[in-house]
């Protein structure tokens, strides 16, 4: 696992670097956030330890940026402030956990693996194939329970393999997860360490594990191979969105598959939607093959003029077509198809990792047009009465178009109105989220009033403010007006947009039930009274003996669960929830006063997602809830 | 309220989820053509409310069947909106100076382009 650490103080550096590497990690390390982030831009990390305070860009914004641009890849903030202002702070920035200085390394190697195991499709910590077992907590590997001495570089192969079974992985896809930057080796040099762990694997009996798909990569071996006309899409994950993929569920996913008389979620989808898309699938595998043969004569070097711009275009018609069937993933390849078939240059062809690289796209595209394919679901008319409310208060000059063109693809619906019809306009109908603009000078005076309007309405509307002055006394002004997002103008309409969406998700209504077994009636109480106002449907229990019964009946969102009670334990429920895939994935939080290092390890090898000591404070209580529930949420 | 909506566009997958999207959420009513030509045939014999319009097309591209439309005397009001695989603002924004009354990029999502028709057109109630 590629872990990027961020942290300015070189001997906490030295020292979790050396401990990370020792457990099998690959660490990349920066002093600086700026330099983080440019990694982060550039790379592909599992995991991010990041400091909070930083030259250039604080742990806190850094975690902030990386959320806005709609990356969920796991985050632990270490830092020495330990309030339970700076938790929340950092939770509410995204951070899926909080480490205080000094801290137990033990600690943070659980809540790694806890993090870790929670984005991994394998909770367990044993990674497994046949009679081949990887240890994650003791790094050992075995097969038929003989030790099998492996290289660092072997061992981390190796686990990234289990890890994505059935996931095709190009040289260059492996050099971005297992090599840090300064020592990235050719592609001759990968192939050297995928032979070094063959050949160990074959004299300890493990034969054929790894294998090679022409033109692709490297794979771990199908255990049953597919029929010859059936490769099923979720066998093949390439690199890039598509779907079948998390970010984009498969057509047939979607749909349930059939094709007929199709409803998810109670939105319908049309019939004849199905019919265009089985009408038009075989026009674009026509489509298809134009790109492949021109993909295949760039590869044999004969790649002409004509058969180029003739490709060009039809990976240009593909992009916009399968974007309008929602196969976005897809729409993505065609238009990096297109981009490299554009610009080769005339007189060298292309490296042939990128040639393959091109062939692993031109494959999965041809999967999802072979495979029996419906439509997603559609908005019903009633949908369109959800759209999101938002009042734009100032000038758009600067970002309209924009904003009508990008953010109203959101279904948001905008007003543009100002200070004076806007406080009349609320007090009719709340808004979902406010933009004031206090850099256009006629708004500048009355803005203020509104915001004092605003901060009446209850549940609170969130404000995005936008203000030319960078003083502290108008940020505190603002600030003392409730807890909204300042932007500094000139400021980029994408950073606009985005502030807009952050608001409006953070001020979605609260949804979840929360499961709380503990043998204490006050804590049950007081768990009671902090939640519910949150909109939190609580169920509370107070003998473990009750929990799984009550478990079964009310299907929670998270659990939160008591260390010590009577003739069961935390431990005992939580260990007991892991060992049925239908929980695998419900957050387990535990509650405790208990501040053993050793103990606190034993929670998170149970499967806990969390540890949260007691007396509970709210806030950071509720902020580690919400940041539970959010992770856990299905990534659309 | 009801409208009725003129796609203009030469790849049929793409004229058939506009279509549908459109009737399915909104319940608009939609008339298609599959090039510039047909296109100006049918704005001519009908009356809408709104036209989309790809810019890419064979022939008659959509900026001259924008231009042909903006010239005649029965269309030239009506509103117009480009569909565009161009992402660049600045080129969004010399297709509004041209008197496009908004762009849609494309690949668009189709669940979202009724609100996106909406809020350019300021239907939006």
């Amino acid at each position: 696992m590629k872990i990027l650490l961020v942290e300015d103080d070189e001997v906490l550096t030295e020292l979790l670097t050396q401990t990370l590497t020792e457990k099998m990690y690959l660490v990349e390390t920066t002093a600086d956030g700026q330099i983080g982030w440019e990694l982060l831009e550039a790379f592909q990390y599992d995991l991010i330890l990041l400091d909070v305070m930083l030259p250039q860009i604080d742990g806190i914004r850094f975690c902030q940026k990386l959320r806005d641009r709609k990356d969920f890849t796991p985050v632990i903030l270490i830092t020495s402030q330990d309030s339970a202002m700076h938790k929340v702070a950092g939770l509410d920035a995204g951070a899926d956990d909080y480490l205080v200085k000094p801290f137990n390394v033990d600690e943070l190697l659980a809540r790694m693996r806890a993090l870790l195991r929670r984005e991994s499709s394998d909770r367990s910590s044993i990674l497994a194939w046949e009679g081949l077992q990887l240890n994650l907590s003791s790094c050992i590997v075995t097969y038929n329970g003989q030790p099998l001495n492996l290289t660092g570089k072997e061992y981390r192969l190796l686990e990234l393999f289990l890890r994505n079974q059935q996931r095709i992985f190009s040289q260059s896809a492996l050099i971005n997860h297992l090599w840090a930057l300064e020592e990235a080796p050719t592609e001759n040099g990968v192939r050297a360490h995928v032979k070094a762990l063959r050949r160990k694997l074959k004299q300890a009996g493990c034969e054929e594990l790894i294998e090679t798909i022409y033109g692709l990569g490297y794979r771990l071996k199908v255990s049953q191979p597919p029929e010859a006309d059936c490769l099923k899409p979720e066998s093949f994950k390439p690199e890039f969105p598509q779907p079948g993929s998390r970010d984009e569920p498969l057509p047939a996913q979607r749909s349930g598959g059939s094709g007929q008389g199709i409803t998810q979620s109670g939105l319908s989808i049309p019939p004849e939607l199905v019919e265009a898309w089985e009408r038009y699938r075989g026009e674009y595998r026509d489509r298809l093959r134009v790109i492949q043969q021109a993909i295949t004569a760039l590869a044999e070097g004969n790649l002409n003029a004509s058969l180029r711009q003739q490709a060009c275009r039809e990976a240009h018609t593909l992009a916009g077509s399968l974007g309008s069937f929602e196969l976005h993933g897809l729409s993505q390849a065609c238009r990096q198809i297109e981009a490299v078939l554009a610009n080769i240059p005339d007189s060298s062809g292309l490296p042939s990792s990128e040639t393959a690289a091109l062939f692993e796209q031109i494959t999965a595209i041809e999967f999802t047009l072979n495979i029996q394919s419906t439509f997603p679901p559609f908005p019903s008319r009633s949908l369109t009465a959800q759209q999101q409310r938002i009042l734009v208060v100032g000038n758009t000059a600067s970002f309209g178009p924009q904003l009508c063109d990008n953010a109203i693809a959101q279904t948001w619906q905008i007003s543009i109105l100002s200070p004076a019809d806007a406080i009349a306009a609320i007090s009719q109908a709340r808004p979902n989220v406010v933009l004031l603009d206090l850099s256009v000078v006629e708004v500048a005076a009355s803005g203020f009033e509104l915001m004092e309007a605003l901060a009446k309405i209850q549940p609170p509307v969130p404000v995005v403010v936008l203000t030319e002055q960078d003083n502290f006394g108008e940020r505190l002004r603002i600030a003392r007006l409730g807890g909204h997002t300042v932007l500094q103008t000139p400021v980029t309409p994408q950073r606009i947009l985005s502030a807009i969406a952050q608001a409006l998700q953070n001020s979605a209504p609260l949804e979840g039930k929360v499961l709380v077994v503990d043998d204490d009636s006050i804590i049950l109480d007081q768990l009671s009274t902090i939640l519910q106002p949150w909109g939190f449907q609580v169920e509370l229990v107070n003998h473990p003996s009750r929990f799984w019964p009550v478990l079964e009946q009310t299907k929670p969102d998270l659990v939160i669960l008591d260390l010590v009670m009577p003739e069961l334990s935390g431990l005992d429920l939580c260990q007991v929830v892991r060992n049925d895939p239908r929980w695998e994935d419900l957050p387990v939080l535990f509650l405790s006063v208990n501040i053993d290092a050793d103990l606190i390890y034993q929670v998170f090898r149970a499967g806990a997602n969390d540890y949260v000591r007691k007396p509970i404070i709210e806030p950071e209580l509720v902020a580690r809830i919400i940041n539970q529930l959010k992770r856990n949420k299905p990534r659309s | 309220m009801s409208k009725r909506i003129l796609v203009i566009d030469d790849e049929g997958g793409v004229r058939k989820v506009i279509q549908i999207s459109l009737e399915a959420a909104a319940g608009w009513e939609v008339v298609t053509a599959a090039s510039g030509a047909e296109g100006l045939l049918k704005a001519q014999q009908e009356t809408f409310d709104a036209i989309l319009l790809d810019v890419m097309m064979p022939e008659l591209d959509g900026l001259a069947t924008f231009d042909q439309l903006k010239s005649h005397e029965t269309t030239q009001h009506t509103p117009m909106i480009l569909l565009t695989a161009k992402t660049s603002q600045y080129e969004h924004q010399q297709f509004i100076q041209r008197g496009v009354m908004g762009v849609i990029t494309k690949p668009f999502r189709a669940r979202h382009l009724v609100a996106q028709i909406q809020t350019i057109l300021n239907w939006v109630s």
